[in-house]
């Protein structure tokens, strides 16, 4: 009983501490006949009888799964900004504008990213990460300078994510 | 301009090492998704013409065939990040007894169903009729991408008779028995699984009116029955990339006991370790999986040597698939050894080899012609396939498929 309690505290920890993140359905086999058949008529995973389409947005269609510019540097942007709260997401301009956030170790500092998706293709110069800084000045939030390899840094983590998005679906 | 560093590499490592995901709570949706394929099947087999009662019989080479699944997804997402969901997959199958006069031969039936709940942190919890982790959740090293999927497809619909078709090792070869399975988030790339069932059933009942040897929760009767009991897995799975080769490689094992023989000696447990790996770039996708361990082909449990058996060895597959990718076309080769201790009663091991060569084509996203030739040849000094029993013929049969279809899905 003590080593599964141990095992269960184990998780939470490694999940702060580590670099973790959950593993989707689509990440696990499927032995259906369904599951080898690629691509889905309408590029809708089947139809919608009930709740909100999350997946396609309106108009889409395209080869990308309804999205303007390439799915694994979109949803691997969306991953690495996730801890930014989001203000707005175009995935057909590829446009991704996060709110500003102040780091818990740094209230006196925040910091808000733009990401831009450049195109259809995975490639290394395909996404580009702006990030702002302001600091807080007699109550007030002025402009200041971000490191310079800090929006380089990110840009970098999106490509990592997106090519080890790109390596998954690929294995399966 | 160290401060400004330090906040800058802090909002840097929140991207890295900060929460996986932002939560927002998602109503559930209800989604439908279904397949359908046509196949053209040309068939040359061993065993295509009767014996003993059905002499005389002969069988044709040539047959259309169709088959149909629909699926019934379920997911939501809690404010708290706790996601959740249902599957329920209907299928056409397990017709092969019926003859072509009834209607039972379209009939449908449960393939899997399973509700599930995961948290970001914690993993997921999947319960019900399903595969298990290690060839299901986490398999690994069958590459299945072409034609129907090659030595895994459909080609199995269109052999006629049990001793045709090799007991082997791939995904979803285990049966969908009632069970619960656990996955771990992704650390480092690594994630890990389990999984258990009381028994084989699958459904909701206990299999049985009166108790028997048929019965679900048998633990034990006269004689014993070769079939699983207390069926556990455990499986090991990492996922990354190496100079852009995408790697995904498993590790697991297969465990169980089997029906226990009150009155004499039982049969073998089942315990069995597999090695998969996938590795993909530019392209080409390679698969290679070994399996081996205590049962017969397929993790079919086997009896101990003593009176009428005669050999109990274990079981040994190797598997290679390779496929290539270019634009909507998809061509591959995939194959299979097994070295087994086949029908038991004769001291002779059992190889099974299946290999085959395919492609298939997208039309449009969710269409696809496919075309694939597979062979099969299977051989055991001793036993006859066509008669079922030991004998000096029929010691090394065969077949030859090719077929080619069309398949969607939605």
């Amino acid at each position: 009983m003590r080593k599964i309690l141990a095992f269960g505290l184990l998780l939470p920890l490694l999940a702060a501490c580590g670099n973790s993140r959950p593993v989707g359905n689509d990440e696990y086999g499927d032995d259906s006949r369904r599951s080898r058949v690629s691509g889905r008529l309408g590029n809708s995973d089947g139809i919608l009888i009930f709740g909100t389409d999350r997946t396609t947005p309106q108009g889409g269609g395209n080869q990308e799964g309804g999205l303007g510019v390439n799915a694994y540097l979109w949803r691997a942007t969306l991953d690495t900004l996730s801890f930014l709260p989001l203000s707005s997401a175009d995935p057909f301009g590829g446009v991704i504008i996060t709110d500003w956030y102040a780091p818990p170790s740094a209230p006196d500092e925040r910091f808000r990213a733009t990401a831009y998706i450049l195109g259809r293709q995975l490639r290394s110069d395909g996404v580009r990460v702006t990030v702002f800084r302001q600091v807080r000045q007699g109550g007030a939030w002025v402009d200041a300078a971000a490191a310079p390899g800090t929006a380089t840094e990110l840009e970098n983590q999106v490509l990592s994510r997106a090519r080890e998005l790109r390596s998954q679906s690929a294995g399966r | 301009m160290r401060k400004i560093l330090l906040a800058t590499t802090a909002v840097a490592a929140a991207a890295l090492f900060g929460p996986g995901v932002a939560s927002a709570q998602e109503a559930p949706t209800v989604r439908v998704g279904g397949y359908f394929r046509f196949n053209y099947a040309f068939v040359d087999q061993s065993g295509a013409n009767g014996v003993g009662a059905a002499a005389g019989t002969s069988t044709g080479k040539s047959d259309f065939a169709s088959d149909a699944e629909v699926h019934v997804i379920v997911t939501g997402k809690a404010a708290n990040g706790l996601t959740y969901g249902a599957t329920i997959e209907i299928q056409e199958d397990q017709n092969r007894q019926a003859t072509a006069t009834t209607a039972t031969k379209t009939s449908l039936d449960i393939d899997e169903q399973y509700v599930w709940v995961a948290y970001p942190t914690l993993g997921q919890l999947r319960m019900g009729d399903e595969d298990g982790v290690v060839l299901g959740a986490m398999v690994t090293g069958f590459n299945t991408s072409f034609g129907t999927g090659g030595f895994d497809g459909d080609v199995y619909d269109y052999i006629i008779g049990a001793n045709q078709r090799p007991g082997y090792v791939a995904g979803g070869a285990l049966a969908d028995s009632s069970k619960v399975i656990y996955t771990s988030p992704q650390f480092f790339g690594f994630d890990f699984g389990a999984s258990f069932a009381f028994n084989n059933g699958e459904g909701e009942d206990s299999g049985c009116e009166s108790v028997s040897a048929a019965c679900d929760r048998t633990g034990s009767t006269p004689g014993g029955v070769l079939r699983m009991r207390n069926e556990r897995q455990v499986a090991l799975r990492y996922r990354g990339s190496f100079g852009g080769v995408g790697v995904q490689a498993m590790v697991g094992y297969v465990g169980s006991d089997v029906v226990t023989n009150s009155t004499g000696q039982s049969g073998k447990q089942v315990s069995a370790g597999q090695a998969g790996v996938n590795l993909s770039a530019y392209g080409f996708l390679l698969g290679a999986n070994y399996t081996r361990g205590s049962s017969n082909g397929g993790y079919a449990p086997i009896a101990r040597s003593g009176g009428a058996i005669v050999d109990d060895r274990d079981m040994e597959q190797y598997t290679l698939g390779l496929s290539y990718t270019w634009q909507a076309l998809t061509v591959g080769a995939n194959g299979f050894i097994i070295n087994s201790a086949g029908n038991q009663t004769v001291g002779a091991g059992r190889r099974d080899r299946v290999w085959s060569v395919g492609a298939n084509y997208t039309l449009a996203p969710g269409l696809q012609v496919v075309a694939e030739y597979i062979n099969i040849d299977r051989k055991e000094a001793g036993f006859d396939f066509i008669n079922g029993a030991a004998g000096r013929a029929n010691n090394n049969v065969g077949s030859d498929v090719f077929l080619t279809g069309v398949r969607i899905a939605f």
